[in-house]
């Protein structure tokens, strides 16, 4: 999609609704602690026990940079590129997920404080967070981002 | 480094470091802070201590009980394993299940009822009357049915419940099971089957 086709404010829209979540999500993740993150992702049994802990310590901090990245317009097309493959790899999660009969009744998105999702919300959720991220790639830096600032 | 390179930098560290002081979790609750002597397995004075957050009706917490069985038969008396009651909102019946065992720790009883409230849980959880199970299970330990139907009405129990409840809270806990070895918090069977010998150990060191 060229990026004249996008309006400035869908670009906006999109940096701030993905990079808003991305950064909700990750501060409910750092303050739950890997363990709960760990044990969220277990409910999937789709990963090695092995990984889940490394996985879940490094994880909200991508998440947390990333989000920092759109709500700030830093390098605004990779990183809304790399949030829009995110939100289409959780979506593949949860229709892999349901498709082996697992039933997973909290999605593990948002902690265990935050709003516990069922598989279909976390899917149509993350379609509309992909949407963002792709419209925010798409669009570019424009207004109110550090990509426009004078280097 | 550019100046937009510069701020991003800084904006991250900034939110990074706030995120890490602001949200991290106090240290574990003291080994027998306040905890009857009834809900200690082992050696009060053990070098290793295992702090249990469970609710009766949770399906992983009755899985995490098998591990710990097998953690206290490998440490025996250098292990204390310590319950704190930590019933969720979403389990109908987890506070009366609380309530039971507080009751027949009262009374000497505590970990056969535990244990028996995690065996049978699958059937209880699902019954539309589980005290009258409660109660079947108080008999058949040999308890006193009018002073656990004293204690369960009254106000102690369910004291000590909301205690247990208002420390969990206090350290943050946001599953069950959840465990403390040490400094190291353990949560669900499966952490506890990797990482509980490991953490022991580092007690015992």
């Amino acid at each position: 999609m060229s990026a004249d086709r996008v309006p400035t404010w869908a670009g906006l829209a999109g940096r701030a609704i993905a990079g808003g979540v991305f950064l909700y999500s990750a501060v409910e993740k750092i303050a739950d602690g890997p363990e709960v993150f760990a044990y969220a992702m277990e409910g999937f049994k789709l990963f090695p026990q092995a990984a889940l802990l490394p996985f879940a310590r490094v994880f909200p901090w991508v998440e947390l940079v990333l989000g920092l990245a759109l709500l700030a317009g830093f390098r605004t097309r990779p990183a809304g590129a790399a949030s829009a493959g995110l939100f289409l790899a959780f979506t593949a999660l949860f229709l892999v997920t349901a498709a082996r009969g697992i039933d997973v009744a909290n999605c593990g998105c948002f902690g265990s404080s935050g709003p516990h999702l069922s598989i279909a919300q976390a899917v149509t959720l993350d379609l509309i967070l992909a949407a963002c991220a792709a419209a925010a790639a798409a669009a570019g830096a424009r207004r109110w981002s550090l990509d426009g600032m004078e280097s | 480094m550019k100046k937009n390179q510069m701020v991003f930098a800084g904006l991250v560290a900034v939110v990074a470091l706030g995120a890490f002081f602001a949200l991290r979790k106090p240290a574990a609750p003291k080994a027998v802070e306040g905890v009857p002597a009834y809900r200690l397995k082992g050696n009060p004075a053990a070098k290793a201590v295992i702090v249990e957050f469970s609710d009766f009706q949770c399906p992983a917490c009755r899985y995490a009980q098998e591990p710990l069985r097998d953690l206290k038969a490998k440490y025996g008396d250098d292990l204390l394993i310590v319950f704190h009651h930590y019933p969720l909102r979403m389990h109908n019946w987890a506070i009366h299940a609380a309530v039971t065992a507080e009751c027949a720790g009262r009374q000497g009883k505590f970990w056969p009822v535990h244990d028996r409230l995690f065996e049978e849980q699958p059937v209880w959880s699902k019954d539309q009357n589980a005290t009258a199970l409660f109660e079947k299970m108080i008999e058949e330990a040999g308890l006193d049915l009018k002073t656990f139907r004293a204690c369960a009405q009254g106000p102690e129990a369910k004291a000590a419940v909301q205690a247990d409840i208002d420390l969990g809270n206090r350290h943050k806990l946001t599953a069950t099971p959840t465990f403390f070895s040490g400094q190291l918090r353990i949560v669900g069977p499966n952490q506890l089957i990797k990482l509980g010998a490991q953490s022991i150990d580092v007690q015992l060191q």
